[in-house]
């Protein structure tokens, strides 16, 4: 009991408060310095959301350590929530701190929510195409379709299953419905796959003539081109090697148990709980200059008996069923006027998505009260003394 | 007509411009009236986007060149005649550009950082000192080569670059900008034969020769005639009487389009046709005379007419103030029935008023005035005289950003430069609202200090940019509701930020210096000032940069993006929210208050300025480069001053300490003389 009261003395105190918003300073700071060299997306991974990073690197093993965006978030949240609301006296002079601190948690459980039901990615059509899908970002899944017969039917692999495949430690992966194994022996995050010529070697396998060359991390992340290899064993046959790579638009084939099968490499696709359809893009410069005044998308969107026509332009997304369209970017870039454009949408699914404006005034309201209330007093005694 | 020109713009040569021209104008001997110079800055033109007074043009033109705002000539150099010794408005100098190209390319307009530039272009010959301006016909000489070493230097990555590689870029870049001014009128001074065939008689009557207007009134009617000999789009010019007549025109036409093509600079002509945005230079002018109907065409070719006038006007000194004023109005109105131009006059107002430059001189004198009166505190008349001088710069200040806000149509903040208006507006308020309060006189020299920096900041910023302080805005930025809502909250949070700091400089220095030792109220006052603008601080910087998380969400679908510009404003609160908990938790009172927020400047710098230094630079390299070492030298100053701050604070540790111990010391002298005196009575 004594310690469980010692726990709960340490993480509501003041000095773990100051402390952790000292290292969640300097986290910030490493975080926005390191991304001058290693890009928002992996800055943004080593910093913000990791456990712990390496601070200082030393030869070998051993590093200097210190804890990364989520452990001081997550510390935070107990701080704030043991020293902030249950161990602060609920006076009349605490009201407004408290007020504070519950927005401060509002904002940190959107953000808690946000991480882990959210989805975002990007759907880029051209004028007279339409979807019902959108794509990741950042994440690949192998797609194995079922190319014929009454009961086609498709499964999809998401990436963190064959993530960390090598040579030694490949990802075997199976299901029931289907009559084979797939295996993944090796998953390289940024490849080109190239056809191997006589001139040279390659310390990777060559499959059918092409092999998969490794590529340094993209500092932009969504401009990483994952590649894997696999292999495919059906009962009773010897496995069969390919090479799947996300350019790569024809499925690799297998025949197995008389039934005929295409995969695929592919960003990890989402469903749009309705259909869109972009019928024209427009964009506007400012007179005689290359800067961008707006740009805008007309589209359709089919969701129910009657197609509605939707405009979404740069501050004014679309936001249908829980789920937010907004305008991102076009192309090409050099198109000439009548030229066919696309247009790409940046697509969030986010059940937090308004929390942070509630907080914002949550939080606002709380910090009048408490420094109104001090500047009146102070302001008060100042008169009397003067 | 498309294909006529288009054949004419592949055919034409490269442009030979690194000539003057006009060289049999007579040279301007006596000053431009002043009406003449009022009628031109109100000439409305468009550039980079917007419609703008000429004077906005060239003013940021000449202090992209030279960093300057006025041009004075030397005294001393007999090329330049009468004119030796004057003072030139940007505009007066804009107007010798175009009117007397030749006797303006001997003005040193130039400004070349670094004399191994010019040896660098073979140009060592002209070298006067290391940093000294150069006329267009001192470097014209190398014009190409500078342009052949610019091409080079432009595939290599800006960052990347020397620093006398960009310098070479950007000169070629003023240069080039230098010969759009000086030929933008050219084509209004040339004269075209007319009578070398009985179709141009025919149209232009029994004329030898017409200008450029006359070409423009009737270009169509050319171009079909044209069409009619050649047929449809076919190049081939038929042989004969017909062929000869073609070729007349076809020759005119070629001279007219040849001239225009060096008028891009100046756009100067409303387009008639209400949908068309783009105002028309003469070039583009005569490249889409056909599409109009003949009343649009009589607009364009009646303000052009207008412009000849000027020109002629430039050998005739009475002639002059008619003729701008005639070609002023034309366009004024033409522009109006656009629905243009309307804020043309009050945007002259507000550069000619020179608001900022006020302000800077006027809060200059307030904090010597404010420092006059801590060596005489009991003079009520130079306490009144130190209250007007800050209120009255301080008026200026807030003026100009109320006319800033009324010719752009858009809340206060919503460039880099207008953070330095408002932060620096923001911080002289709230210091004078903590001096109502605390009537120290602290924070009235704090707000006259304030000002003075943040004007000069101001200042530097549009001389060493030399860009239009007014640009358009790209499409993400264009919502007035969040350019209200989080940009000012959050510049309001730097502007609370920094003024914490420096009223934590007086406490620090103050005690370092001895300062009102003997009256420890000042610094329990100093300390609660502080820490109640750091609350004020953290008020703003906490609500904007949500807001701002807001904005992006509602924009781009993420609240936070660890964006280095949301890192910076995240790095404020974090750092005040520290300084607050830790004087909650007591582990640091005032002393440490102090020394914190002085860091906190900092922090404010990095995220105002630091974040926008890395990655993707600024403009020019010459300003990231000056940007950079003055973003350092502030963060310098900081360290410096944490430096003398904790000294200060060692100093009355041990001067408590020894003093505690002298006590000590008596009381026991004390005890041991009440020890051995004698008992009273004994």
């Amino acid at each position: 009991m004594k310690l469980v009261r010692t726990l709960i003395r340490a993480f509501g105190s003041y000095a773990l408060s100051a402390s952790l918003l000292f290292l969640m300073f300097v986290v910030t700071l490493l975080g926005t310095l390191a991304q001058e060299h290693m890009g928002l997306y992996r800055a943004q991974a080593t910093y913000f959301d990791s456990w712990f990073f390496e601070a200082v690197e030393i030869d070998g093993p051993l590093g200097i350590y210190m804890p990364g965006g989520m452990t001081l978030m997550v510390t935070l949240a107990a701080n704030l929530f043991i020293g902030g609301m249950l161990r602060v006296r609920w006076t009349k002079a605490r009201l407004g701190v408290l007020v504070t601190h519950v927005g401060i948690a509002i904002l940190l459980v959107a953000g808690y929510v946000k991480q882990v039901w959210a989805h975002e990615g990007s759907l880029a059509l051209y004028e007279g195409e339409s979807s019902d899908e959108f794509q990741s970002y950042h994440d690949w899944e192998i797609l194995i379709e079922e190319r014929q017969g009454p009961g086609a039917r498709h499964f999809t692999i998401h990436q963190r299953n064959f993530t960390d495949a090598r040579p030694g430690r490949s990802a075997h992966l199976a299901h029931a419905e289907l009559p084979f194994e797939l295996e993944v022996e090796r998953f390289l995050p940024n490849t080109r796959a190239l056809p191997k010529g006589p001139m040279f070697d390659v310390d990777v396998p060559v499959v059918d003539g092409y092999f998969l060359q490794e590529r340094p991390l993209d500092k932009e992340h969504e401009r990483n081109v994952a590649g894997v290899y696999v292999s495919v064993t059906a009962a009773g046959s010897e496995p069969a090697h390919g090479i799947l790579w996300g350019r790569e638009r024809a499925p690799m084939t297998v025949e197995a148990g008389g039934r005929r099968f295409g995969i695929t490499l592919r960003r990890q696709r989402f469903p749009l709980p309705f259909g869109i359809r972009l019928d024209e893009f427009t964009h506007e410069f400012h007179p005689g200059t290359t800067m961008a005044r707006e740009y805008m998308s007309d589209v359709t969107v089919f969701d129910g008996p009657v197609p509605q026509k939707v405009k979404i332009r740069m501050n004014e997304p679309l936001r249908r069923e829980g789920l937010v369209a907004f305008q991102s970017s076009y192309g090409p870039e050099d198109a000439r006027p009548g030229e066919r454009m696309y247009s790409v949408f940046a697509i969030v699914r986010n059940p937090s998505d308004q929390w942070p404006l509630y907080a914002c005034i949550v939080i606002a309201i709380g910090m009048l009260m408490h420094f109104g209330r001090k500047l009146f007093r102070h302001v008060r005694s100042e008169v009397r003394t003067a | 007509m498309k294909p006529f020109f288009a054949a004419l713009a592949l055919a034409a040569l490269p442009l030979q411009i690194a000539h003057a021209a006009g060289d049999d104008i007579a040279p301007r001997s006596a000053p431009w009236p002043a009406e003449v110079e009022a009628a031109m800055r109100e000439l409305p033109v468009m550039s980079q986007g917007r419609v703008k007074p000429f004077m906005t043009q060239v003013q940021y033109l000449l202090l992209r060149l030279k960093e300057v705002r006025s041009l004075r000539l030397p005294d001393d150099d007999p090329k330049l005649g009468e004119v030796a010794g004057e003072k030139l408005s940007p505009t007066a100098w804009a107007l010798d550009v175009l009117l007397h190209p030749a006797q303006a390319a001997d003005y040193p307009v130039f400004r070349v950082t670094d004399s191994e530039e010019l040896d660098w272009v073979d140009l060592s010959s002209i070298v006067k000192k290391r940093r000294d301006s150069y006329s267009w016909n001192e470097l014209s000489p190398a014009y190409e080569r500078i342009w052949e070493f610019r091409s080079e230097y432009m595939k290599i990555d800006p960052k990347r670059r020397s620093r006398l590689q960009n310098q070479i870029v950007d000169l070629a870049a003023d240069m080039s900008e230098y010969a759009g001014l000086m030929h933008a009128f050219d084509v209004l001074r040339a004269r075209f034969p007319a009578d070398g065939s009985p179709a141009l008689r025919e149209v232009f009557g029994a004329r030898a020769e017409v200008r450029f207007s006359d070409v423009l009134a009737v270009t169509p009617e050319l171009l079909e005639r044209y069409s009619a000999i050649v047929g449809g789009d076919s190049e081939v010019v038929p042989d004969g009487e017909h062929g000869a007549e073609a070729e007349a025109i076809g020759a005119l036409l070629e001279h007219a389009f040849q001239g225009a093509s060096s008028s891009g600079y100046l756009a100067f002509l409303p387009p008639p046709d209400p949908t068309v945005e783009e105002w028309l230079t003469l070039e583009t002018a005569l490249l889409t005379a056909r599409d109009w109907s003949s009343e649009q065409r009589a607009l364009v070719v009646s303000a052009v007419a207008r412009a000849e006038a000027l020109v002629d006007a430039a050998g005739a000194p009475e002639a002059l103030a008619p003729a701008v004023h005639a070609l002023s109005d034309e366009i004024r109105v033409q522009a109006l029935a656009r629905g243009e131009a309307e804020k043309v006059p009050l945007e002259v107002r507000y550069l000619r008023g020179d608001y900022f430059g006020k302000a800077l001189i006027g809060f200059v004198l307030a904090f010597v005035l404010s420092a006059v009166l801590w060596l005489r505190p009991r003079n009520r008349w130079l306490a009144l005289a130190t209250a007007v001088a800050t209120a009255v710069p301080t008026g200026f200040l807030v003026y100009g950003i109320v006319l800033r806000c009324v010719l752009r149509g858009r809340p206060p903040v919503s460039t880099l430069y207008e953070t330095i208006l408002f932060i620096t507006a923001c911080g002289v308020l709230v210091a004078l609202i903590v001096e109502w309060i605390h009537r120290q006189r602290i924070a009235l020299s704090l707000a006259a200090a304030l000002g003075a920096l943040g004007m000069f900041v101001a200042y530097r910023f549009e001389l060493t940019d030399g860009q239009d302080t007014m640009p358009q805005l790209v499409a993400v930025l264009d919502t007035n509701f969040w350019l209200a809502t989080h940009v000012t909250t959050v510049t309001v949070g730097y502007s609370a930020g920094l003024l914490a700091g420096f009223v934590a400089y007086v406490y620090l220095l103050g005690k370092l210096v001895g300062w009102r030792r003997a009256e420890p109220r000042t610094y329990q006052l100093l300390g609660r000032m502080v820490y109640g603008v750091l609350c004020f601080g953290l008020l703003f910087s906490t609500v904007g940069t949500i807001l701002g998380g807001i904005w992006a969400n509602y924009s781009w679908g993420r609240f936070w993006g660890w964006d280095p510009k949301e890192n910076g404003a995240l790095m404020i609160v974090l750092w005040e929210l520290m300084i607050l908990h830790g004087r909650m938790g007591g582990f640091w009172r005032d002393w440490g208050t102090a020394l914190l927020a002085v860091l906190g400047n900092i922090v404010v710098a990095f995220s105002w300025w630091g974040v926008n230094l890395m990655g993707v630079g600024l403009h020019s390299y010459g300003f990231t480069a000056g940007l950079k070492q003055a973003v350092t030298i502030f963060y310098g100053a900081q360290l410096l001053v944490v430096g003398l701050g904790g000294l200060a604070w060692f100093l009355e540790r041990r001067r408590i300490e020894l003093r505690a111990q002298a006590v000590q010391r008596e009381r026991a002298a004390s005890t041991a003389v009440a020890e051995i005196a004698p008992e009273p009575g004994a």
